[in-house]
């Protein structure tokens, strides 16, 4: 009896795993797709797919036009039209840019495209839970075999998916464009020069992978998600990724199977975890990322996958770069002048004049200033991207949480272990994680990110529980109480220099030598000697014990954990984009990105233009799609070209000096 | 005892018997070459050597030590020196920067503690050490110039002085000649034998050009299909009837 049940169980696993797997195929094989035509590991499909189904909702279900109408809108008219628009505008770009730049433009379409949408419909004016499928009745069931149940939405959503993913085979086996297609991934330069246009083919691939995208993004509405937020569908391109992932990135029959078999692991993985446990709770949804780290450092072969990188593009011409090598040493610090005169004028500002609400604001700026050094050490300094610095932030916030409650310890004694223990973690996890190349090592961070928030949070060890009282103290010091906001702004803004301090010595020191090197090339460090790995750990571990001190500090600040609304996620890709965007190669862009980050949306978006605070993350995403253009970031591009100017001028002094003393 | 002995050397890719029985070996000091036509496994070979592929197997000793199972990094720091046929800089670096991360990487003096203490900076010693090996090679002029802007033939003697900061006993040089030209190639055939006079390190130069190899190597070794065909004296192998045969065929197809 015991091994019928069990058979049984699994068939039903299967049955309602398959419907949702075929989902995730399809975003999947949309995924390898453009990957391959572009080397784009494109983050933003799920907000395209979120952007159709809230079309979808909105046309079908709020202003109840008829089903089909509303499907070809959203998904046969609005999905490739998006997909066509950003290959046309963004993408294309970015063919020959470095693997940070394409993520990073990613990422911020990731976080900007939902928040325009909304912005543009003003869809959120009322509520979006009640998503319905694409048949009427979907809710309706049968029964195969008359014994499993599957209602009418899964059957569609496992046939309409299947389609899909065949026609795009057909299509590729057999027609035209398909072989044309086939070429483009091999090479686009080398299509065009056998005549065909790479563009209107590449383009054609956008458009189709984003139509997959959307009905994705409207076929799950049916079945596993019922609230339309750009956070449930952010999910469905984590499991599409993970299933991507098996195939490489690189194999369109192995994503497919990969997203039937991420479906079906789905259901059946949390039969067998005990359900009353925290794990049991909470892995539920956190089992794609789970499933994706898992791939990512399990899987033999994903360090040997090769990036996805055009054959011909080292024909095209490299991009421009501004060699400050040779410019006078006074030309450089003249231009700091500006900055530094205005960070003093803010400084003494704060200082006599600001009410406690700015006050808090700039001590706020201050902080994420050191978080962000965190992004100067690994992203600016050692060329890779982490997207898991909202999780040490947070670690380090919990330490003095624990320490504080537990011990009474003085909590900023405690931000200091928690830093520690940031960096202790961090050097763990870089151990499995460090040896995958740029993209995976991105996806990997990601995927604990994720994990960390959906599981570890809630372990009582780890974080607050509901039922207590998140409050931390602020610290004192000898006398020094740092209760009064005044002196705590001032502690801070002492730690924040005596971090830069470190940065820019790490930067200047052996660890900026090494990483430059190996970011340089890894085969030509290794024969001189050096040791990758160990450089790589310390890197981040360095970065992420500042994430963590300054989590700390934050929530110090705040004297309460408040756990989501500082270390979502999704935050900190919103942290990664915003200080790369800006300048993530020097220490002042981490400053220039925490009083960007806290002040401008008050300042600026709300006070003066009175507009919505969606806008600043729409702004933010859109400064992302201008990074491809200035990859070392908008203000080191435009100080560089400053110290251009003085250095020319100094130039043109000397020469003059030297003429007059040729004369006389 | 040989600085460098290698032998039964055997490596095998899926189905293709890439490296069979294969074996070198090379005294402090002198001058050899390995040679073979396209596809002779002479790449493969190399990077057994240096560590960038493990051999199935065979045994590799290195100046008394063997080296079979040691990463790339630490044959690196026992005395092994290279350059790449696809030339390797690292891009944002100065040519003196080049030198200055060799030479931090040679005397181990460089730490993350010691960075946070402020003492990470190329110190007065270390830098004169870069530029005495930045004269040597006749840098002097763009030892401030960024590596991106500078020519393949500059290049690749970047990539000899960064390997020899890490002072190396076998200098490894994979078909330094691709992508230089007739008078490029002699200058820099040139500037490398006055510096291995000089500091005496022996040098194994993997090349097809066998012209460079015979006007540049003291010894010899034939390869072809993954297997030793002949050596000896350069003179002696250049003259054999097997090197013939490698390149051009044995001549029964002309023939018929």
């Amino acid at each position: 009896m015991l091994a019928i049940g069990a058979v049984d169980e699994f068939v039903q696993a299967v049955i309602q795993g398959l419907p949702v797997g075929s989902v995730y195929a399809l975003i999947a094989i949309g995924f390898t797709l453009t990957y391959k035509t572009s080397g784009i590991l494109n983050l933003a499909f799920g907000a395209q797919a979120y952007v159709s189904a809230a079309t979808y909702f909105e046309l079908h279900v709020r202003r109840e036009w008829p089903i089909w109408v509303s499907l070809l809108i959203s998904v046969g008219i609005l999905a490739p039209l998006i997909g066509v628009l950003l290959n046309q505008f963004v993408f294309k770009n970015l063919r020959t840019a470095s693997p940070v730049a394409r993520l990073v433009v990613t990422a911020g379409l990731m976080v900007a495209l939902p928040e325009i949408f909304k912005i543009v419909t003003d869809f959120e004016r009322e509520s979006v839970f009640g998503a319905v499928g694409i048949v009427p009745d979907g809710k309706v069931f049968y029964r195969i075999f008359d014994r499993y149940p599957i209602t009418r939405d899964e059957i569609v959503q496992f046939t309409v998916a299947i389609l899909g993913a065949l026609i795009l085979f057909a299509l590729f086996r057999f027609t035209r464009l398909g072989l044309h297609m086939r070429g483009v991934v091999e090479s686009p330069r080398m299509t065009e020069l056998r005549g065909i246009d790479a563009e209107k083919v590449s383009s054609f691939a956008w458009g189709l992978s984003s139509l997959y995208a959307g009905l994705a993004g409207v076929l799950l509405c049916s079945t596993s998600i019922t609230t339309i937020e750009p956070g449930s569908f952010f999910q469905l391109v984590i499991v599409a990724i993970a299933a991507a992932a098996l195939g490489k990135l690189l194999s369109l029959p192995l994503a497919l199977a990969g997203g039937f078999f991420l479906g079906i692991m789905n259901t059946i993985l949390p039969t067998y975890i005990t359900p009353t446990s925290i794990i049991g709770q909470n892995l539920g949804p956190s089992l794609p990322f789970v499933m994706l780290f898992a791939i990512l450092v399990f899987m033999p072969g994903i360090k040997a996958s090769k990036e996805s990188r055009d054959p011909m593009a080292a024909v095209d011409p490299p991009t421009e770069t501004i060699s400050i090598a040779q410019v006078s040493p006074w030309a450089s610090r003249i231009a700091l002048i500006p900055s530094l005169l205005m960070g003093l004028g803010i400084f003494i500002w704060v200082l006599t004049s600001a009410d406690q609400f700015w006050m808090l604001l700039f001590t706020e700026a201050v902080i994420y200033s050191i978080i962000f050094l965190a992004i100067t050490v690994f992203t600016g300094i050692g060329g890779q991207i982490s997207l898991a610095l909202t999780s040490f932030g947070a670690i380090g916030a919990f330490t003095v949480f624990q320490l504080t409650k537990n011990f009474e310890m003085s909590s900023l004694l405690a931000a200091l272990i928690g830093a520690a223990l940031g960096a202790a973690i961090g050097a763990l996890l870089a151990l499995p994680v460090l040896r995958l190349g740029h993209i995976w090592l991105a996806l990997a961070t990601l995927a604990f990110a994720f994990f960390f928030d959906a599981v570890m949070v809630k372990f009582p060890w780890v974080g607050p529980t509901s039922m207590q009282t998140a409050e931390i103290p602020r610290p004192t010091l000898g006398g020094l109480d740092f209760g009064n906001d005044k002196s705590f702004f001032l502690l801070c803004v002492v730690l924040l220099i005596i971090c830069s301090l470190f940065v820019s010595a790490l930067k200047r020191g052996t660890t900026g030598y090494m990483l430059q090197a190996l970011r340089g090339s890894e085969v030509a460090s290794q024969s001189v000697g050096i040791n990758p790995t160990r450089w790589r750990i310390v890197a981040f571990a360095a970065s992420s014990g500042l994430a963590a001190f300054g989590g700390a500090l934050l929530v110090i600040g705040q004297e309460a954990v408040n756990y989501g609304s500082n270390f979502a996620p999704l935050t900190g890709l919103f942290w990664l984009v915003l200080v790369v965007t800006l300048a993530s190669r020097r220490v002042s862009g981490a400053v220039q990105g925490g009083v960007v980050f806290r002040v401008f949306p008050d300042l600026i978006l709300i006070r003066l233009l009175h507009l919505a605070p969606q806008w600043q993350f729409a702004l933010f995403g859109l400064g992302a799609i201008n990074f491809s253009k200035h990859p070392e970031g908008m203000l080191e591009y435009s100080e560089q070209k400053s110290v251009r100017r003085f250095d020319r001028l100094i130039k043109r002094v000397e020469s003059r000096k030297q003429k007059t003393e040729v004369q006389s | 005892m040989s600085l460098l002995h290698a032998a039964e050397i055997g490596k095998t890719f899926g189905s293709l018997r890439a490296l069979d029985d294969m074996f070198i070996d090379i005294e402090a000091g002198e001058r050899v070459g390995l040679i073979g036509p396209n596809g002779a496994g002479k790449t493969t070979f190399f990077n057994c050597l240096l560590g960038v592929l493990n051999p199935d197997s065979g045994v590799i000793v290195f100046d008394g030590k063997e080296v079979n199972n040691l990463p790339v990094y630490k044959r690196a720091r026992l005395g092994f020196g290279r350059t790449f046929q696809r030339i390797e800089l690292f891009s944002g670096l100065t040519v003196r920067e080049h030198l200055v991360v060799a030479e931090r990487s040679r005397n181990g003096r460089g730490s993350f503690l010691r960075d946070l203490i402020w003492q990470g900076s190329p110190s007065k010693a270390e830098l004169a050490a870069c530029d005495e090996v930045v004269e040597l090679l006749g840098l002097g002029d763009i030892r401030h110039e960024l590596i991106d802007s500078l020519s393949l033939g500059k290049g690749r003697l970047v990539e000899i002085a960064r390997a020899l900061m890490v002072q190396p006993k076998l200098l490894l040089l994979d078909e330094p000649s691709s992508g230089l030209d007739v008078q490029e190639t002699e200058a820099f055939a040139e500037a490398l034998l006055r510096i291995q006079q000089e500091r005496k390190f022996a040098i194994l130069l993997v090349e097809h050009d066998v012209d460079l190899v015979s006007s540049f190597t003291q010894r010899a070794y034939l390869m072809d299909l993954g297997r030793p065909i002949i050596n000896g004296s350069t003179p002696e192998v250049m003259k054999s009837e097997e090197l013939r045969r490698a390149y051009l065929g044995d001549g029964e197809g002309a023939q018929q």
